[in-house]
C-alpha cells in the first residue's frame, strides 16, 4: 500500500484526510508541523506523497519544502501543499522547490483523494 | 503613521463579514447577520484570534461560537473543538486573504490562538464593532479590526490568477 505523510497542525484536518486517505487504500502518517515532518521523513523511507499544509508553528511548509528539496534521499517525493494561502509568491515559490500541486481549504474529499492518488502513483 | 480609517475598516470589515458567511457555508451552516454587535448567549464560546500584516495594512480578526455551530461544521464528528475553532479562524482569515488579494493587498498570518470563555466579547480602540450573526445552530461571532498607513490603498477588486477556496492548482 502507497504510504502518505501528511503535515498538518490541525488535528481537526488530519483526522479528516486520513480517514479518507485510508479509506481508499492509502497509508497514513502524520506529523503536527515542519519539524515533526522532517523527523517522520527520515523514520519512513517509503513515503510515496507528502501533503503539506503552510502556516504551522516551530517550521512553515515552505521551509519544509525547501528542507526536502535540499536533501537527495526526499528530493524526488512528491508533494502537495494544502492551504488557505493563494498568493502568487507562495504558490511560486513552493512550484520552484518542486511542489507537484497547490489544493486550497476547504476542498472536496473525492477530488482530493482522485488528486492524491493520481501523485502518488 | 498607522491610524484607523473608519471608511477602510468597514470596507475591509465588509469583506469579513462575506468571508464568515461564506466559509461556515462551506461546512453547511447559513449564518444571517443579526441586529446587535453583542452575542446574547451565556453559554460557553470558543474564540480563535489571528493577526495580519502586510504593506501599511495590519490588523486582527476574531471568531467566537459556541458548542453547537463549531460541532456542526466540524468534518469530524467528535472532533475537538479547540482545534477545529483554531482551523476554522485560519479559513477565515485565509479567505479574508484571498478577497484582499483581489484587490492587490497582500498580508501575511500569525498562527492562530484560542481562547475559551463566556461573554467573550472584543473591546474595539475604533468604533468597528464585530459581526453577529445568527443561525440554526446558534450565534457566531466575527470582528477584524485594522489599522493602515497614509498611503494604504483600497483598490478595486480585479480577477485574480490566484486560486479561490476548493481549487486545485497543478504546478
Amino acid at each position: 500500500m502507497k504510504k502518505v505523510l501528511i503535515v498538518d497542525d490541525s488535528e481537526i484536518i488530519r483526522q479528516q484526510l486520513s480517514r479518507a486517505l485510508s479509506e481508499a487504500g492509502l497509508t497514513v502518517v502524520e506529523a503536527t508541523d515542519g519539524v515533526d515532518g522532517l523527523e517522520k521523513v527520515g523514520e519512513h523511507d517509503d513515503i510515496a506523497l507528502l501533503i503539506l499544509d503552510i502556516n504551522m508553528p516551530r517550521m512553515n511548509g515552505l521551509d519544509m519544502l525547501d528542507a526536502l528539496k535540499r536533501n537527495p534521499r526526499t528530493a524526488s517525493v512528491p508533494v502537495l501543499v494544502l492551504t488557505t494561502e493563494a498568493q502568487n509568491s507562495m504558490v511560486a515559490r513552493a512550484k520552484q522547490a518542486g511542489a507537484k500541486a497547490w489544493l486550497i481549504k476547504p476542498v472536496k474529499m473525492d477530488l482530493f483523494v482522485n488528486v492524491v492518488q493520481r501523485f502518488a502513483a | 503613521m498607522w491610524s484607523q480609517d473608519s471608511d477602510i475598516e468597514l470596507k475591509i470589515a465588509a469583506l469579513g463579514a462575506s468571508a464568515c458567511i461564506d466559509l461556515f457555508g462551506a461546512y453547511g451552516l447559513t449564518l444571517e447577520l443579526g441586529q446587535t454587535a453583542r452575542m446574547q448567549t451565556s453559554e460557553r464560546l470558543l474564540s480563535g484570534s489571528i493577526g495580519f500584516v502586510g504593506r501599511r495594512l495590519r490588523g486582527s480578526c476574531l471568531l467566537a461560537a459556541g458548542e453547537k455551530p463549531l460541532s456542526l461544521t466540524c468534518p469530524e464528528k467528535d472532533g475537538a473543538l479547540r482545534d477545529w475553532v483554531g482551523e476554522l479562524t485560519n479559513q477565515f482569515v485565509g479567505r479574508l486573504k484571498t478577497k484582499l488579494l483581489s484587490r492587490d493587498i497582500e498580508v501575511f498570518v500569525t498562527t492562530p490562538i484560542v481562547l475559551a470563555g463566556v461573554h467573550i466579547e472584543p473591546l474595539p480602540r475604533s468604533r468597528m464593532e464585530p459581526f453577529v450573526f445568527k443561525s440554526s445552530a446558534g450565534e457566531v461571532m466575527a470582528w477584524i479590526e485594522v489599522e493602515t498607513e497614509e498611503a494604504f490603498v483600497f483598490g478595486s477588486e480585479r480577477p485574480t490568477e490566484s486560486g479561490i477556496e476548493g481549487d486545485i492548482l497543478v504546478l
